[in-house]
């Protein structure tokens, strides 16, 4: 009896949910920050390029020189 | 069959919709606050998003979301060094309804490892076997917290009939 009882208590987490307003601002927030990561990415993508193109041109102009 | 890692918003939303509740009762279950549980929750799918693994079906997807969550809502505690007991207006926050609240508060006084166990065997209907693998314990061990959980509900609930 106790047992089933016991069981039937542990059973009640099932009822624990997130409300479908709760679930759409997570999903909302996820999405915000991989737009955020993404555009962070191609900033950095920029820059390096930026950065081996100064650095290739460089080299190549004290070639030049010489 | 493979999945990919997800690449949409509409994916995203279909994600966060499928397992959002699942991952919140888990961290509920260690955090016992539906504020904590919710950043567990936020915390979970960004680690999803960053690592953006794949997985080889739909079961180890959700075994590798209730790991994550699991260890993040653990180190989450570790933080928080002393919980209040659990209010009734964060109850009906979460769809428990005042008659549950006691109950509730029995559970969520048990050790954590033991809540962990009994909610994956009880609520999530995993097998020892299955939750030995997703919180990287022996089967043995499952057995051992499965019993010693339902123990100590049967004594706290048999005290507080008691009183």
């Amino acid at each position: 009896m106790i047992d089933s009882y016991v069981k039937d208590s542990v059973r009640l987490i099932s009822s624990v949910s997130l409300p479908q307003s709760e679930k759409d601002r997570i999903a909302d927030y996820i999405i915000q920050k991989r737009k955020a990561r993404k555009n962070l990415s191609k900033k950095y993508i920029t820059a390096a390029s930026a950065v081996a193109v100064l650095a290739i041109s460089t080299v190549m102009i004290v070639r030049v020189t010489k | 069959m493979t999945q990919k890692p997800i690449k949409t918003d509409e994916e995203i939303r279909e994600i966060v919709d499928k397992y959002s509740s699942l991952i919140f009762r888990i961290s509920y279950c260690i955090l016992a606050n539906s504020e904590d549980a919710r950043d567990a929750v936020q915390e979970t799918f960004l680690k999803y998003i960053t690592k953006a693994p794949e997985f080889n079906s739909d079961e180890h997807q959700k075994a590798w979301l209730i790991k994550v969550a699991t260890n993040i809502s653990k180190n989450m505690l570790i933080f928080r060094l002393k919980r209040e007991s659990i209010s009734l207006s964060d109850v009906e926050n979460i769809g428990i309804g005042e008659e549950g609240c006691e109950t509730l508060e029995l559970i969520m006084n048990l050790p954590t490892k033991h809540k962990i166990v009994m909610t994956l065997y009880y609520v999530e209907g995993y097998q020892s076997k299955e939750i030995a693998e997703i919180l990287g314990i022996k089967e043995d061990a499952v057995r051992k917290r499965l019993q010693k959980g339902r123990e100590l509900l049967k004594k706290e609930i048999e005290r507080t009939q008691l009183l």
